[in-house]
């Protein structure tokens, strides 16, 4: 009882000497409240943009995990976080055996095989595809086409001197440019066509050695490709979805690329031009005070002809006219009239966009590379060799809540075979192929410690084993090449995303895989999707790095702030600690009371502060935080983010400030209960 | 019966930068239990200091002051303040009452710091002392809202209620008009009377000393003959 009696005596003291000390009570207080308050909104953000992120991640691409050989040279990023093409991350000595292991463990999902590498796709100019047209029409002999090309080409011709004119004026020399000259009224001259018509070869030859390189440089597009199993991508990816076109049928190479890629890489300069000034003006931004938008504008207008020469001549008139309508009082060729119609300002660009795209982009080749065209993919194999393969594009896709992000739209999804043709690795007619050549001239695998004994004949015994002994390659491969079965999982495959069910994800960790892996001794490691997705997955790091030290640093200046207060609020009452002692009030006893006082006050910040804390939180979960750039998309999995707070947070918010608090008071405490008990008698005489 | 508190060659000393104070130089005194006692002296003459040593507050630098027997400076800190907690009570010239704290928690205070009475013991005991000391009607108010003679009479409340064997007054009547300064003084050697409470005041007010049964003359640290008459005024008194 008397035990209970003192505490609430204690607790009594505490609560008079908070509301006593006002001044003390005010400043502690407010700085262990904002503490608090930081404290729960920081947690909360960075734990919303975790967890955001890791859905983004996860649900884009990597899975919850992502395994790869353990012997890889580089780290595994799924993200393009270096130079292009950098990184080798080996194969995985045996995805059949990781992947039945890995699936027969409870909460896993699947396993789903894939390979990430670069690859470029190379485009001619307007001008090359025209002379390939050219051509087939003159072998077919369609000379309505061949006659629509030339004036094109004339029209192209033209153009290209008009440009050369204006660069000769400025040339030290100008004999090279004169040549040039030369060349393109040469096209435009009837006689070359009558020539041409005569004597095709030598006109085509011509246009194609001398006319074509005069055209604007050819394109190629960088495309970083995950080779995967389509299907089960699909599967288990339930954020992606088909945009255009369609998705890849089974079993047929195909590629789909990213939306954002398409509209932002592969779309008609000019047409992009608008979009861009449509998405600015949307996100209110004006041509009248934007300079960059201006600069948009002024590019349109210089690009004008990668829409001119697109329109061909017997639409040219009707195009023309429907941008009259719009452009009252303009007069000259179709050129001049695109030049003025491209020059947008705030009060018209509507107008002009929908004109654009009603009357310009169904007659352009509105994308460089079309749904359904057949595109060659090139890149190099880790040992340089060249390697190309052509494959269909069968559309585009993007991931829900993620449709902005870039970093996601940078990988493009191939099928699995493209991938390893392009990769280097054989297929299973080239390995029978090999096998047969290996066979036929004898060649067996031999350890390196009998290997003696196998060139030199160790055992007189043992006979060298003549090649007819070798059985028919097809029926029992050589051991160096892989089983084969016709899954898609044969093969090469570098990493392989591991997909948990939802409510195993937090269960099942990276170590669990991995340890069941090395059980097996698959030579593999797990990695959890932070670490798979390359830089990227480090700013989560990184942020919470930038949370934990602004925290540490406004708690160290709160705690010296704390400190001092304290320091001071001891010496005020140093006659009363002198009286408490000198009637018989153990040190202990002191302590006890300043470090309650102290809880108390910081247990009202605390909770106060996490009240606040709360409440922002609640705000902005309502409100949502805009990704106002392209990269805040990925973090924030979505265009806004809603951060959320559970209760674990505030109570550790509130027992952090706390601590600080106890921590910080307790060197004046302990000063205070040293006070003499001498100093509660009048002073020293 | 030895005497409740015996002081032996006591000297105290004090440094005060490179000086050293020599705040009493061989004192020898003995208090016996009843005694109401005056320790008077002018300022800077050594009275606080004795007062800290009889208290249990402070430790002699050399020789030895004993209180009930046992000799302070052989004690850890908190023996010491466990004896003064067991041992006195003491009444401070400024009061030096818990602010935060009503009369009655004022009182109590001491108890609940030993916790050997119930709460019920401990009620019949400070309403006992509510009704000596005259408070019955300030309980529940605190000491900001007493007046100084009030807050004395808490004081003497709280000295008192732990029964204690020696009660220590510094200069109980100098923050009071006189008036007061005598009601208090009465207060107390009406205790005295009643329940043979030692008391030991140190004090430059003649009226004090004119009701004490002993007058300890105190100047430079040395005490002067004492008498145990209360009609004589104490001859040191200067200024």
């Amino acid at each position: 009882m008397t035990r209970l009696d003192r505490i609430a005596l204690l607790l009594w003291m505490g609560v008079r000497n908070v509301f006593a000390h006002k001044v003390k009570s005010l400043l502690v207080g407010g700085i262990l409240f904002f503490g608090t308050v930081l404290i729960v909104v920081g947690g909360s953000l960075l734990g919303s943009v975790q967890a955001s992120m890791e859905r983004s991640v996860t649900s884009s691409l990597s899975g919850h995990a992502q395994v790869y050989a353990k012997d890889a040279k580089d780290a595994l990023s799924l993200f393009p976080s270096g130079p292009m093409g950098s990184m080798d991350v080996g194969e995985i000595p045996d995805f059949h055996a990781v992947r039945e292991t890995l699936v027969a463990m409870p909460g896993v999902l699947d396993v789903v095989p894939m390979g990430i590498l670069d690859a470029i796709v190379l485009q001619g100019t307007e001008l090359d595809r025209l002379l390939d047209r050219l051509r087939d029409a003159v072998a077919g002999g369609r000379s309505d086409e061949v006659s629509l090309l030339t004036w094109e080409l004339q029209n192209i011709a033209s153009g290209l001197e008009r440009d050369l004119l204006a660069v000769r004026t400025a040339s030290a020399d100008p004999s090279k440019e004169d040549a040039e000259i030369a060349d393109l009224r040469r096209v435009q001259d009837p006689a070359f066509w009558a020539d041409l018509a005569a004597d095709p070869e030598s006109g085509l030859t011509f246009l194609e050695s001398r006319v074509a390189p005069l055209g604007s440089d050819g394109k190629a597009l960088y495309l970083r490709l995950i080779g995967t199993d389509l299907s089960r991508f699909e599967a288990n990816f339930d954020r992606f979805r088909i945009v255009d076109g369609s998705r890849v049928p089974a079993g047929s190479p195909g590629l789909l690329v990213t939306k954002r890629f398409y509209e932002t890489q592969v779309k008609n300069a000019v047409a992009r031009g608008f979009d861009t000034i449509r998405e600015a003006r949307r996100a209110g931004r004006t041509l009248a005070e934007d300079p960059l938008l201006q600069e948009e504008v002024r590019r349109n207008v210089r690009q004008r002809r990668r829409v001119l020469y697109q329109i061909r001549p017997d639409e040219a008139e009707a195009v023309r006219a429907e941008l009259l309508e719009v452009l009252p009082g303009a007069s000259g060729d179709l050129d001049a009239i695109l030049e003025t119609f491209l020059q947008v300002d705030d009060a018209n660009f509507e107008v002009r966009h929908e004109v654009f795209y009603r009357a310009i982009a169904p007659r352009i080749r509105l994308y460089d590379l079309a749904i359904g065209d057949t595109i060659t993919l090139r890149s190099f194999t880790r040992s340089g060799y060249a390697r190309a393969a052509n494959v269909t594009l069968y559309g585009t896709f993007e991931f829900q809540g993620l449709e902005r992000a870039d970093l996601t739209s940078v990988n493009h999804l191939v099928d699995l075979t493209t991938f390893r043709s392009l990769y280097g690795s054989m297929s299973a007619g080239q390995q029978a192929e090999l096998a047969d050549i290996r066979a036929s001239v004898g060649v067996d695998d031999v350890a390196r410690d009998e290997a003696e004994a196998a060139l030199f004949g160790g055992d007189p015994n043992d006979l060298v084993v003549a090649p007819e002994a070798e059985a028919a390659p097809t029926d029992t491969p050589p051991t160096w090449v892989r089983d084969v079965p016709p899954a898609s999982d044969d093969g090469p495959v570098l990493n392989a995303a591991v997909v948990l069910d939802p409510g195993s994800s937090e269960r099942l960790s990276v170590s669990d895989l991995q340890a069941e892996l090395d059980a097996r001794d698959l030579g593999v490691q797990v990695v959890d999707w932070k670490r798979a997705a390359g830089l990227i997955g480090q700013l989560v790091t990184v942020l919470q790095v930038v949370l934990w030290v602004g925290v540490a640093i406004v708690f160290i200046v709160a705690m010296a702030i704390v400190n001092n207060t304290m320091m001071m609020s001891v010496m005020e009452r140093v006659q009363e600690v002198g009286t408490l002692r000198a009637i018989g009030t153990q040190r202990r006893a002191v302590v006890g009371i300043f470090l309650v006082e102290t809880a108390i006050l910081g247990l009202v910040a605390g909770v106060a502060g996490a009240g606040v804390g709360l409440a922002l939180v609640a705000g902005l979960h309502a409100v949502g935080i805009p990704a106002v750039a392209d990269i805040l998309v990925l973090v924030f999995a979505g265009p806004s983010l809603h951060p959320t707070l559970s209760l674990a947070g505030l109570v550790e918010g509130i027992l952090l400030v706390l601590v600080v608090a106890l921590v910080s008071a307790f060197q004046p405490t302990l000063l205070a209960a040293r006070t003499s008990p001498a100093v509660a008698m009048s002073p020293k005489e | 019966m030895h005497p409740i508190v015996e002081l032996e060659n006591v000297v105290k000393e004090y440094p005060l930068g490179r000086v050293t104070v020599r705040a009493l130089r061989q004192v020898n005194l003995a208090l016996d239990r009843g005694e109401f006692t005056v320790v008077a002296g002018p300022s800077g003459s050594g009275k606080t200091t004795l007062l800290n040593l009889v208290g249990g507050i402070d430790v002699p630098t050399s020789g030895e002051v004993r209180i009930d027997g046992r000799a302070t400076s052989r004690l850890s800190d908190r023996a010491l303040t466990a004896l003064r907690l067991e041992k006195l009570g003491f009444i401070f010239q400024s009061f030096n009452l818990i602010n935060v704290l009503d009369v009655v928690q004022n009182i109590e205070f001491p108890l609940l710091l030993q916790g050997e009475l119930s709460r019920r013991e401990r009620r019949v005991r400070v309403d006992a002392l509510v009704e000596r000391v005259g408070l019955q009607e300030q309980v529940r108010q605190r000491p900001g809202e007493l007046s100084g003679g009030q807050r004395q009479r808490v004081a003497i409340a709280r000295a008192l209620v732990t029964r204690p064997a020696i009660v220590l007054a510094d200069e109980p009547t100098a923050n009071l008009d006189s008036a007061t300064g005598t009601a208090i003084i009465e207060l107390m050697r009406e205790i005295n009377h009643t329940d043979h409470t030692t008391f030991i005041f140190s004090t430059h007010d003649p009226k004090v000393m004119e009701r004490a049964d002993r007058v300890v003359p105190i100047l430079d640290g040395r005490l002067e003959a004492d008498t145990h008459s209360r009609s004589r005024a104490a001859p040191v008194e200067a200024r």
